[in-house]
């Protein structure tokens, strides 16, 4: 690409250029697009709570933690080829003389000293630790953090061996006691506010219960990750990325908007095959042959509702 | 009793979510029927297709008011004082489980208990009530046939015209499955106000192939 034919670049394609090519001079190592799109976040928050200087970068929360919107760049400053080793993209900086972003004194000076310090502080960080350091940091509220903390722990033992879990903290208890202790947590921090929040709430409790039939039954903590991840993405495209965002278009919100209903739908018939295969390899209890005639009362309302319909 | 029997939406639902004399006769009746069990697509798809399912808003309201416990100043050993006043203050008129659960804590505890066994119990029964459903849909699926109508069947149903929309459908798919297939066809019904009583029972047989009407409603003579 001539430089004649670059689009408008702006401070925001700036900052992630910029990011880049400091990332590059620090290491020659591969830069995932996971590690760029969240060092862009960061160098973002601290070129606001330090310099009090907004560039306009687009940004959301997505899962446990929070990545710019690269289709929200006025263009591509980067190439994106086949990462070597791994199974999805490396970015790589273009050459293009800085002149060619329509940028500010101040703006240009400040994103400098932003990213200087980001590639400092994260440059030779995993995306686990920068995806750690954002939810301890800049999560919106407690219950991401809480979610956070049980997908982190997690992701630190032998999922396929089901080894014990290196709790945190030393109370003694079994895997499936802390477990479901982290999921008690969760269920305090859930959000009473917000009509957001309030639509998930049933999906939410529906999944909660799922989990701990499945540390009843033994499950693999791999498969539990997974669906804590199949939760969370969820609970992302239907909540978090529109609760907690900056400069993301209109028509990027419309998108999402179609997309939320579709995973909430999704994700609603998802949890009634994985809990039906639970309920089916479950011994029944006899709590309801305890409350039948309250329960037929329950039902019977239902019913009449349903046939009034 | 007939070669076959056609279900209306009535004993459907008796069947797969009522946990009562009204189930138990449900079940008793397809349990003695020797012959063929039918029912209508649209019975499936409106009713034991329909999301999400009746066990599942129950169950539903069951985990609302473990979450509202779990947000309470209760825990540690709670005394039967302490299990009145969360029945009379945490379950919520709108909950579609209040009866269940008003049920569970006048009738089912001890006067000292939990508030963590109090939990557990809680997700016990939630669960069985959809794994009751569960087993109990599956179970109705593995005994009927699917019946899908194509004829309208216009001048049966201006014949028939004094019974509800609804009943009338079911009549005219029961009907069909009689012409269709060649077979002797009884309608079994929960609603015997709209199919058997007032002269319903004798209209149908009339005007239709249907060979009887009987009603599992509570108080018939199954």
């Amino acid at each position: 690409m001539s430089q004649e034919d670059l689009p408008e670049f702006g401070e925001p394609e700036f900052l992630g250029w910029y990011l880049l090519k400091s990332l590059k001079n620090q290491s020659d190592d591969q830069i995932s697009r996971s590690k760029f799109l969240k060092l862009c976040c960061i160098a973002d928050r601290r070129l606001i709570d330090t310099h009090d200087y907004g560039c306009g970068l687009p940004r959301y929360w997505y899962m446990y933690g929070e990545l710019a919107n690269e289709h929200e760049f006025a263009g591509k400053f980067y190439n994106a080829p086949r990462a070597i080793g791994w199974d999805g993209q490396q970015y790589i900086p273009k050459e293009i003389d800085p002149d060619n972003f329509e940028l500010s004194d101040e703006g240009f000076e400040l994103i400098l000293k932003a990213v200087a310090w980001t590639v400092d502080e994260f440059g030779r960080s995993t995306v686990e630790e920068i995806k750690e350091h954002q939810y301890q940091e800049h999560a919106d509220n407690e219950f991401i953090r809480t979610y956070s903390e049980l997908r982190w722990l997690l992701s630190t033992i032998d999922l396929g061996r089901q080894e014990r879990l290196d709790n945190y903290n030393t109370r003694g208890e079994s895997n499936e006691a802390y477990l479901k202790r982290q999921l008690d947590e969760m269920m305090d921090a859930y959000p009473d506010d917000g009509e957001r929040y309030g639509d998930m709430k049933r999906l939410y409790l529906r999944w909660d219960d799922t989990v701990r039939l499945m540390i009843d039954q033994g499950v693999e903590y791999s498969r539990i990750a997974e669906f804590l991840d199949d939760f969370i993405r969820v609970l992302s495209k239907v909540v978090l990325r529109f609760e907690d965002n900056q400069h993301i278009s209109e028509e990027r919100l419309i998108e999402w908007k179609e997309d939320a209903a579709d995973a909430k739908a999704t994700f609603a018939s998802d949890i009634r095959a994985i809990r039906s295969d639970g309920l089916r390899d479950r011994a029944r209890s006899t709590e309801l042959d305890r409350v039948s005639a309250g329960y037929t009362d329950s039902i019977s309302d239902q019913i009449e509702q349903l046939l009034s319909e | 009793m007939g070669e076959a029997a056609f279900l209306d939406t009535g004993v459907v639902l008796g069947v797969c979510f009522r946990d009562d004399t009204h189930h138990r006769r449900c079940q008793q009746y397809l349990d003695k029927h020797a012959g063929p069990l039918l029912i209508s697509d649209h019975v499936e798809d409106e009713y034991l297709n329909r999301e999400p399912s009746l066990a599942e808003e129950i169950a539903d309201g069951v985990f609302t008011h473990i979450d509202r416990l779990q947000r309470s100043s209760y825990e540690g050993q709670l005394d039967s004082m302490d299990t009145s006043q969360i029945r009379q203050e945490l379950i919520s008129g709108s909950n579609p489980a209040s009866a269940t659960l008003t049920a569970f804590y006048k009738g089912s505890l001890p006067n000292f208990i939990l508030f963590t066994d109090i939990i557990s119990r809680l997700r016990d029964l939630a669960r069985d009530i959809e794994q009751t459903a569960i087993e109990k849909r599956t179970a109705l699926l593995n005994q009927v046939e699917i019946w899908e109508r194509e004829a309208a069947y216009s001048d049966i149903d201006d014949q028939i015209g004094a019974i509800p929309w609804d009943d009338r459908r079911i009549c005219l798919d029961a009907h069909d499955v009689a012409t269709v297939k060649a077979e002797l066809v009884e309608l079994a019904t929960t609603n015997p106000t709209d199919l058997v009583d007032n002269g319903y029972r004798e209209l149908i047989v009339e005007k239709t192939a249907i060979e009887d009407v009987v009603s599992v409603a509570k108080g018939s003579k199954v």
